[in-house]
């Protein structure tokens, strides 16, 4: 039988991670937070073979998706409750303005999520590595956009809890297509036309 | 089977919607197509600085998040000549697959 239990402990802190994310990129109704828990919870599981009835018959993993679930509403309900009229004009209910592109995100993670690590960034380690020695050969414009790209999906994948080979093969392709792109834009600029 | 619009095409329609970034836009174009139109990154790059260079779209850096190393995200707009480019591509999407006799087999 798969170790579902063993399983579920980092996920279940993953998938807290994702639902505060989720919420912090998109504006997302009260009545409409359980099914995205849901949603997401399904996704994550689903992502390592497992199902969601085979979740749910594990008590421990029902059980804290269910004591997370009641957490994150009460807690969510007082943090984030929308004004419909403000939304358009990207404003909070109580008035504060959300946080402008060029400024550094607050940390918007649930006061429990806050006191834990986002999971697995240790696993990104060996991208940033590699990724930075392919930076010494790229101009920065394209690394900066490609790369930081690339890091993003490898983050949400680390989120995820995603098997190690999908990491590594986001981490090949990246490399791959950046030289690819890296050499068009030479020879792009070397016949002085604009590609196809 | 191939898509039934080039990267170029894709990523203008998704521009009218606002302003995005790289893998934000790759997603926007898969939600809206509902997966019938996935973008990756061999095409969507290179798409996006060839209409950069025919000025139908430009570009600004963004915040820098941690997930991102401090690199910070290249944000691409619509022009007026790209808006017009978009409406066009429209229009002709609309008179090839607005058949109005066509019945679903």
């Amino acid at each position: 039988m798969r170790d579902l239990h063993g399983y579920s402990k980092d996920c279940m802190y993953a998938l807290q991670h994702r639902i505060v994310r989720a919420l912090d990129r998109h504006a997302v109704p009260l009545r409409a937070r359980r099914g995205l828990v849901s949603q997401i919870a399904s996704d994550l599981l689903g992502s390592q073979g497992f199902t969601w009835d085979e979740a749910l018959y594990s008590p421990e993993v029902s059980d804290e998706l269910d004591r997370m679930v009641d957490q994150f509403l009460s807690e969510a309900d007082e943090q984030l409750t929308l004004n419909f009229d403000r939304l358009p004009r990207n404003e909070t209910a109580d008035g504060t303005v959300s946080r402008s592109p060029a400024s550094e995100p607050p940390d918007t993670r649930l006061p429990g999520a806050q006191s834990r690590a986002v999971p697995d960034r240790s696993r990104l380690r060996v991208a940033e590595s590699i990724f930075s020695l392919v930076e010494l050969f790229v101009p920065s414009r394209i690394s900066a956009e490609e790369i930081g790209d690339a890091l993003e999906v490898l983050d949400d994948l680390a989120a995820d809890c995603a098997p190690s080979w999908k990491l590594h093969l986001k981490i090949a392709s990246t490399v791959f297509w950046l030289g690819v792109n890296v050499v068009r834009e030479i020879v792009t600029a070397a016949l002085g036309k604009r590609p196809a | 089977m191939d898509t039934p619009v080039t990267a170029k095409t894709a990523l203008l329609q998704a521009l009218v919607s606002g302003d995005g970034y790289g893998i934000e836009l790759i997603e926007r174009v898969r939600s809206r197509t509902h997966g019938r139109v996935r973008l990756h990154q061999g095409s969507v790059y290179p798409a996006l600085r060839s209409l950069e260079r025919e000025r139908l779209i430009e570009s600004y850096e963004g915040e820098a998040p941690t997930e991102r190393g401090g690199r910070p995200r290249r944000y691409y707009r619509l022009t007026a000549e790209g808006l017009r480019a978009a409406q066009d591509d429209r229009l002709a999407a609309a008179g090839l697959f607005g058949d109005p006799e066509w019945v679903p087999a």
